[in-house]
């Protein structure tokens, strides 16, 4: 279970990719990304401010849906979403997923 | 079943090309997604956390052979191998790509399907009791009037933009599988004094933030007037039913707000108003016997009442014997069962099955029920007509796709809604609970020494997962990020619908399953004996010793 951190906060912006629907993050080239490691970080409020603007910019260019920021943090060399609904959305579900094998690997 | 004649045809391959037009140009970029999403929901594609989601309509939860297989198809090309049943009969795919859906679309209407009206504030997919033609208790199959329904509210022009949602579900017999007492319209067929058919007529039931248990508005609907009826009623909702708040909008917060006496009154004044102006909708009998006719009973054998196989294998088999306890359900039919497939595996999602288990059912279907399958709002699949002589090699195929769970209406057959692991609305996950509970009570003998028991988990109040009904419902909510699950009691869909009543304050993730074994061990101790269940026990005890169970220092 994943608690809001205490320190000052570290943004991402992420959404769902329009083709695929697939949770993607804004890294630092302008990509979106699958990979919340990936991501380009804001470490202010303005800096998430400014990040959200180029999301929302995508979004109008059908790059992305609904772009909105959310809290990473840390941990290594990798960026992890500090909220337990933005993990899932990153690590996909938290359960056994029954699907045939082929189409389960294909799919992923 | 029902087989779409041209109008149904045409009517879902220009949808198909309309929508497909419309992906087309949101892909190119011509609409974005606030033009967009409108038009998404009102063909069942929704945007969930991983991925769009697809939910197909499967009317009254029947299912050809054929059409199962195209689901399995479907779910294996296009998504991730398998399918979610929900509590309104039908199935999610959770990992759909926009550019697929219009194939998709069509794949569904190669087999007279699609996933229209299974979003939006409109008539949505109506549901019936899963045991449909072949319970022993029914007076009549109520799918012939569910799909008399079910057309009637197709793209209705004076019902496509509702106040809200608007659910309908009909059974056919006294006890009702349907849950129709938490449906904005519940439908219980009925057989007036010289055995005519009609319908008690319930309204304004629901689950969702502001559970309400349906009224009854009339006693008895003869057959003719049904579309009428509705309709009145649908009139009065749409012209009363408030549109300034999304949370009230729902047609029991009407039942509420106006009282059921000044609603009947209006509904009445409508339904007379409509009767002068000649606008009837009367159903014909013709059309009535016409719909029926797709209904009618498969080409039964005359069978004896016993089977020698059958019980050979009873007698032999303790997992068999063990089976048919618990999923097997009495036929009209002489020589006849219908078989519930539990979709509970201990320790896995519930309601989810995979495109190989879907085909191994529509094989079995094929060769032993009439080529027929059930959903069930359970989310389990019923073969609805299989001979006595023939059940134990039915066993013997679930058993070997993993599909022979004996738990049908036991404590590990739990409704559970997708919740946080897949929905964007959610707060709290729901289907691991599900899972751990399910661990939790794996044991067969202690899941028969706990008897009859419907336990429902929904991850927020939406309340897909019915917990309001559930003898033990668990609410996903969240707490400062962190998951907690608040427990109700006392709740049922059936006959003798009830909400259930909240504890007491909610517990974490950690501490749920061992409330509800809490709450269970409560039952056992307290009980009168085994042949009261646990919902008998709570409404002869009230809540206090399970208040007092689950919270030792508030009673000391
Ligand atoms: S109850 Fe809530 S979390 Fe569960 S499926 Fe419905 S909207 Fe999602």
């Amino acid at each position: 279970m994943m608690k809001k951190p205490r320190s000052a906060t570290t943004l991402a912006v992420t959404g769902n990719d329009t083709r695929n629907g697939r949770a993607v993050f804004r890294t630092p080239t302008g990509a979106w990304s699958q990979d919340v490691s990936e991501a380009e970080v804001a470490e202010s409020k303005e800096a998430g401010e400014n990040l959200l603007a180029r999301a929302e910019a995508d979004a109008r260019q059908t790059i992305v849906v609904d772009p909105y920021l959310i809290e990473v943090a840390a941990e290594g060399d990798r960026l992890v979403p500090t909220r337990l609904r933005e993990l899932i959305r990153v690590s996909g579900p938290t359960i056994v997923e029954i699907g045939d094998a082929a189409a389960l690997s294909r799919a992923a | 079943m029902y087989r779409y004649d041209e109008f149904d045809r045409r009517f879902v391959e220009e949808r198909v090309a309309e929508f497909s037009d419309q992906v087309a140009r949101r892909l190119s970029g011509e609409l974005s997604e606030d033009q967009f999403k409108p038009l998404r929901l009102m063909n069942g594609v929704y945007l969930q956390l991983h991925a769009y989601m697809l939910r197909i309509a499967i009317p009254y939860g029947t299912l050809s052979s054929r059409q199962l297989r195209k689901l399995a198809f479907i779910a294996r090309t296009y998504d991730r191998g398998y399918g979610h049943f929900t509590t309104r009969q039908n199935m999610q795919l959770n990992w759909i790509a926009l550019k697929d859906v219009p194939e998709i679309l069509g794949h569904l209407a190669d087999v007279e399907m699609h996933c229209l009206q299974t979003s939006g504030n409109c008539i949505r997919n109506v549901t019936a009791d899963q045991f449909s033609g072949a319970a022993a208790d029914e007076i009549a199959d109520p799918r012939p009037y569910a799909e008399i329904l079910r057309q009637w509210s197709s793209i209705h022009p004076e019902f496509t933009y509702l106040p809200r949602k608007f659910k309908l579900a009909v059974t056919g017999a006294p006890n009702d599988r349907a849950a129709i007492q938490v449906h904005d319209i519940g439908l219980e067929l009925r057989r007036g004094e010289a055995g005519e058919i009609g319908f008690a007529v319930y309204v304004g039931g629901g689950q969702g933030r502001t559970p309400m248990v349906a009224r009854k508005v009339r006693d008895f609907l003869p057959e003719a007037e049904l579309l009428a009826y509705c309709t009145a009623i649908l009139r009065v909702y749409n012209l009363y039913g408030r549109r300034d708040n999304k949370f009230k909008a729902r047609i029991k917060i009407l039942v509420h707000e106006t009282g059921i006496e000044e609603l009947k009154r209006d509904i009445e004044a409508e339904y007379e108003a409509l009767r002068a102006e000649n606008e009837t909708l009367s159903v014909p009998a013709e059309e009535i016997a016409r719909i029926s006719a797709y209904f009618a009973p498969p080409a039964f054998e005359s069978l004896p009442e016993r089977s020698a196989a059958f019980e050979t294998a009873l007698l032999r088999d303790p997992d068999f014997a063990r089976f048919v306890e618990r999923n097997l359900v009495r036929h009209k039919q002489q020589g006849y069962a219908a078989l519930t497939i539990s979709l509970k595996p201990i320790g896995l999602p519930p309601g989810d099955a995979s495109s190989s288990q879907m085909e191994a059912i529509a094989d079995i279907a094929e060769r032993w029920s009439f080529d027929e399958i059930r959903v069930s709002h359970e989310q389990n699949l019923v073969l609805p007509h299989v001979r006595l002589d023939d059940v134990p090699l039915v066993f013997a195929e679930l058993q070997r796709n993993g599909l022979a769970e004996s738990n049908a209406g036991l404590v590990t057959d739990i409704i559970a809604c997708p919740g946080l692991d897949y929905c964007s609305l959610a707060n709290a996950r729901s289907i691991p609970i599900a899972q751990r509970i399910s661990e939790r009570f794996a044991d067969p003998a202690r899941q028969r020494e706990i008897g009859d028991l419907k336990l429902k988990i929904s991850g927020c109040i939406n309340a897909c997962g019915h917990h309001h009904v559930g003898h033990i419902g668990i609410l996903g909510v969240e707490r400062k990020g962190e998951e907690f699950y608040q427990i109700t009691l006392g709740g049922t869909g059936d006959e003798t619908c009830s909400i259930g009543e909240i504890v007491g304050k909610g517990f974490s993730s950690a501490e749920i399953v061992d409330a509800v074994e809490t709450v269970i061990d409560t039952y056992l101790a307290l009980r009168t004996g085994p042949d009261e269940t646990f919902l008998q026990a709570f409404r002869r005890l009230g809540e206090a010793p399970f208040v007092e169970a689950l919270y030792p220092a508030k009673a000391a």
